[in-house]
């Protein structure tokens, strides 16, 4: 049964149940890698994607409660030729070191600048707290994000 | 997948277009026995160097990137030696078909021995093409000597005049196709300018800007997708399991098994994982042995069968005894839990056999020891086995990487020409990843009457740190291979009689103690499975000493960094400890609400590699028992620096690791099952509890380099102890410091 999904401002036509899971459609249907599996289960962020803005954990959202709704994955968000200021503020501030967290870090901080372009450093912590990063760089992304709201501003 | 095809079709094109110089080769009639390992095993110039008609040059090193950044920072030694722009250099695929043999990249060795291989053949790389230069830059009417050149970015320079050759333009027939000598004196540190530069990292723009960077993203035509089935428990048996029951799954190609190994395998990655949760409701298995109760621990672990205690340093003879009847003697218990090493994702391989040859894409830290191990586990020929390192998440030592590749490769071969791709879920991650040991430490010394140390006893029972798999009797340390049908004898699993297992790291202290026993109490019987995490017996023994020196600091009254100065001859750890002290005592004292403790710790790794102190500034609640760790301040010595700011990055994500690994972690088990199986059964630090970090590198620009990547842990799980104890007066000594048990022991 054809499903239509919005991910990075592009129709997509899937032939996926509905029951999908939105993670599962990203990476093996649309060939995105953006969005990471880490867990399965909500409990680590590295999975999270913007829909309508709002950063959703894909690895336990069925696509069937998205119908109409604009997804954004780190790809839509920005690349090389036209990066995000956050993207450009990871590699400036060097915030990773596996990388496997970066963007769900990311697509959780760019919400976050969406409502509040000048967060302070408690406010960068709430909204990340649940995105566990375990090479322990939080204070290098906890720079970046801060980094990124000036540039943004 | 898409990349590494590329991948390997770019460096085969390089290989065929690539350079060639003529060269004049050095004398090479020297003993080899002075060449660092890696040189001596990989002799060949052009398995490391070769000069590209792009204006490039491509670096080969037999090291992987595990997200510590290595692989830029010897791209940084070569671009130095060969005085071309860092970007050009071009850090090639690990692969066991092209890279040189290096070992496995472990142990903070990487800079130490893979950085003096690259500095060797990078200098003798400019030296070869200088002369090739020289020759043709001479003419009847005026040699040119080499002494004259010199390269500014590839550039041929004649007494800094610019020529008409660079690296570029030296090309002919033959490439690097030359011993190197060893010969070639590399560049004075004094002339350095790439390397001691923070670089930016090569491999963090792919992984910021969400593109394929891990094996778990690699895509091929044909490919399948597979998942496995197992056990609580490691030590389990399948006794029966229903395949038929995944007939009606849709996308279901089939059932493996193989004795108790169990996949499924499918054309989509959630048809796998439906199939695999609906095969595993209905598989029973049974356990083999009894593992001990967690309640038991850590007091079980003196218990456990064990080899006769080894004396394994014993300085008394040498020294006259110090030791009196007015000594105060002390003596304190410290242990640590098994500590997971908790990648953020599963591990996860690609495999395909072709029918004649298996090629496996994976994050194991040893793609040539892997290659042996599947060669073993399989039983086919060595030379028919490819393995090829792609990334996957931190892995801080030998999680399941090495497992899931053997995994895949158990599957694939029963798909020829189908690559199999196995992401491990996340249960299986935690429950069959080997975990850092549980070890217990004693420690019994004497204070003089004018407050020194005047004898040391230490006795450290644990069971091994290492037990990663290699070719041969090493490949039953891979998981499946005691699963399947004619497993590998399963005795290397859960009887080991390997003393020389990382469990003495850091065992002996680096302070000068006149009456100095080291016992170790090597524990054979293995309840969990086991191997090396970060530090491996550094973490427990210097989280022991250095909470031990505190409490001797405290009886002698007196200040805990001078006491340890007073203790110390070496003065680079005089001067790790000074720093930190300066850096620390620069700072405004926190003004906070909960219990105000400082702690230092210290320690070099290793006793021969980076030296390390670092202050912890926490707050205890004495209402909830939170404690909230503020603020860090270390001070660090590696010799050399390469890359300060990738020095930096591993030094703050040490101290935030072992943060975490002080303050939550303990993997929790059953006697018949691990229950540590989410990320809320085996909490993490998190964004909220993090404390600033403020790192002060030394550089020893004239000393040998040494990696700081493990250096940290150890001596920060001391440091929160020690301010705890400075907090509160309590003095927690098995790890880990959770809220309860400061609650408990505040009410006790």
């Amino acid at each position: 049964m054809p499903f239509e999904l919005k991910v990075n401002g592009e129709l997509k036509i899937l032939d996926v149940e509905p029951s999908s899971l939105l993670l599962s459609v990203l990476r093996d249907d649309l060939e995105l890698s953006g969005p990471r599996f880490g867990c399965g289960v909500a409990q680590c962020g590295a999975c999270t994607v913007l829909v309508d803005g709002q950063p959703i954990r894909s690895c336990v959202t069925p696509i069937s409660a998205l119908s109409g709704k604009e997804i954004t994955t780190i790809e839509g968000l920005g690349n090389r030729e036209s990066p995000h200021p956050l993207q450009t503020a990871f590699i400036e501030e060097q915030a990773a070191q596996c990388g496997f967290c970066s963007s769900g870090m990311i697509m959780s901080a760019a919400s976050l600048l969406e409502k509040n372009p000048k967060p302070t450093d408690q406010d960068i912590k709430d909204a990340l707290n649940a995105n566990l990063c375990r090479c322990g760089t939080h204070t290098r992304i906890l720079k970046a994000v801060k980094k990124a709201s000036e540039d943004l501003s | 997948m898409k990349k590494n095809i590329e991948i390997s079709r770019r460096i085969f094109l390089q290989s065929v277009s690539a350079l060639a110089i003529q060269v004049t080769i050095p004398d090479t009639s020297f003993s080899q026995a002075n060449l660092p390992r890696s040189i001596s095993d990989n002799p060949s110039l052009n398995l490391w160097l070769r000069i590209n008609s792009d204006k490039t040059v491509s670096l080969s090193m037999g090291k992987a990137e595990l997200g510590q950044g290595i692989r830029t920072s010897l791209a940084q030694i070569a671009a130095e030696e060969l005085d071309i722009h860092f970007n050009r250099i071009k850090v090639q695929d690990l692969d066991t078909d092209h890279s040189p043999t290096e070992g496995r990249t472990t142990g903070s060795t990487s800079i130490e021995r893979s950085g003096v291989a690259i500095r060797m053949a990078s200098s003798e790389a400019r030296h070869l093409l200088l002369e090739n230069a020289a020759a043709k830059l001479s003419s009847p009417s005026g040699i040119i000597d080499i002494d004259e050149l010199s390269v500014n970015d590839g550039q041929i320079l004649i007494n800094g005049n610019s020529s008409s050759l660079s690296y570029w333009d030296l090309l002919s027939s033959e490439d690097f196709n030359t011993k190197i000598s060893g010969l070639i004196s590399p560049k004075e540190p004094k002339n350095h300018s790439i390397v001691g530069s923070s670089q930016k990292r090569l491999d963090i723009p792919a992984k910021v800007f969400g593109e394929p960077a891990y094996v778990h993203d690699i895509r091929m035509p044909n490919m399948l997708h597979a998942k496995m089935v197992r056990p609580e428990i490691d030590s389990a048996n399948l006794v029966s399991t229903q395949p038929k029951i995944v007939d009606e799954i849709e996308g279901v190609i089939s059932v493996v098994q193989d004795g108790s190994f169990l996949a499924v395998v499918a054309e989509k990655e959630e048809q796998a994982v439906s199939a695999a949760e609906a095969l595993r409701k209905v598989t029973i298995w049974e356990q083999f042995r009894e593992i001990p109760s967690q309640d038991s621990f850590p007091n079980v672990l003196r218990e456990l069968e064990a080899l006769d205690p080894e004396v394994i340093f014993d300085n008394k003879s040498k020294s006259s005894s110090t030791k009196s009847d007015n000594d105060r003697e002390l003596s304190a218990d410290y242990s640590r839990p098994y500590i997971a090493h908790a990648a953020l994702s599963p591990s996860a391989a690609v495999a395909m056999w072709d029918g004649n040859r298996l090629t496996v894409w994976s994050h194991t830290q040893g793609v040539f020891e892997l290659k042996g191990a599947i060669s073993t586990a399989l039983a086919i020929e060595e030379s028919k086995v490819r393995c090829i390192h792609v990334e996957g998440a931190g892995c801080y030592g030998h999680n399941g990487a090495d497992d899931v590749a053997l995994d895949a490769a158990m599957i694939a071969m029963r798909f020829e020409r189908q690559p199999i791709k196995l992401i491990w879920s996340r249960e299986d991650e935690f429950r069959r990843e080997p975990y850092g040991s549980a070890t217990s430490i004693k420690i019994t010394a004497g204070l003089n009457p004018s407050n020194k140390i005047s004898y040391w006893d230490y006795d450290h029972w644990t069971c091994t740190h290492s037990t990663r798999p290699s070719g041969g009797v090493g490949a039953a340390n891979l998981h499946a291979s005691i699963q399947k049908n004619n497993p590998l004898p399963n005795s290397a699993r859960y009887s080991l009689q390997n003393r020389f297992n990382g469990g003495d790291r850091n065992a002996v202290a680096l302070y000068d103690l006149p009456e100095h026993r080291v016992t170790r109490h090597f524990i054979s019987e293995n309840p969990l499975r086991v191997s090396a995490l970060r530090g491996l017996g550094a973490h427990a023994n210097v989280f022991a000493i250095e909470s031990f020196m505190d409490e001797l600091a405290k009886e002698a009254d007196a200040d805990p960094i001078s006491f340890r100065i007073e203790h110390l001859k070496d003065y680079r750890a005089k001067a790790v400890l000074e720093e930190v002290k300066k850096l620390a005592e620069s700072k405004k004292r926190l003004e906070i609400p909960e219990n105000f403790g400082r702690g230092v710790g210290f320690a070099r790794y290793k006793n021969t590699s980076t030296y390390f102190a670092v202050i912890i500034d926490l707050g205890v609640n004495l209402s909830t028992g939170v404690i909230n760790v503020h603020r860090a301040f270390a001070a660090v010595d590696a010799g050399q620096i390469i890359n300060p700011d990738g020095v930096t990055n591993q030094i703050e994500g040490g101290i935030i690791q072992a943060t975490s690994w002080t303050l939550k972690e303990s993997v929790k088990f059953s006697t018949s099952g691990i229950e540590s199986t989410n990320w809320a059964t085996y909490p993490i630090l998190r964004f909220s509890e993090i404390p600033s970090v403020e790192v002060s590198l030394i550089n020893r620009p004239d000393l040998a380099s040494s990696g700081p990547s493990e250096c940290a842990q150890g001596p920060t799980s001391a440091a929160i102890a020690n301010a705890v104890a400075n907090a509160t007066e309590l003095r927690i000594r098995d790890l880990p410091l959770t809220q309860e048990k400061i609650i408990l022991n505040l009410n006790s």
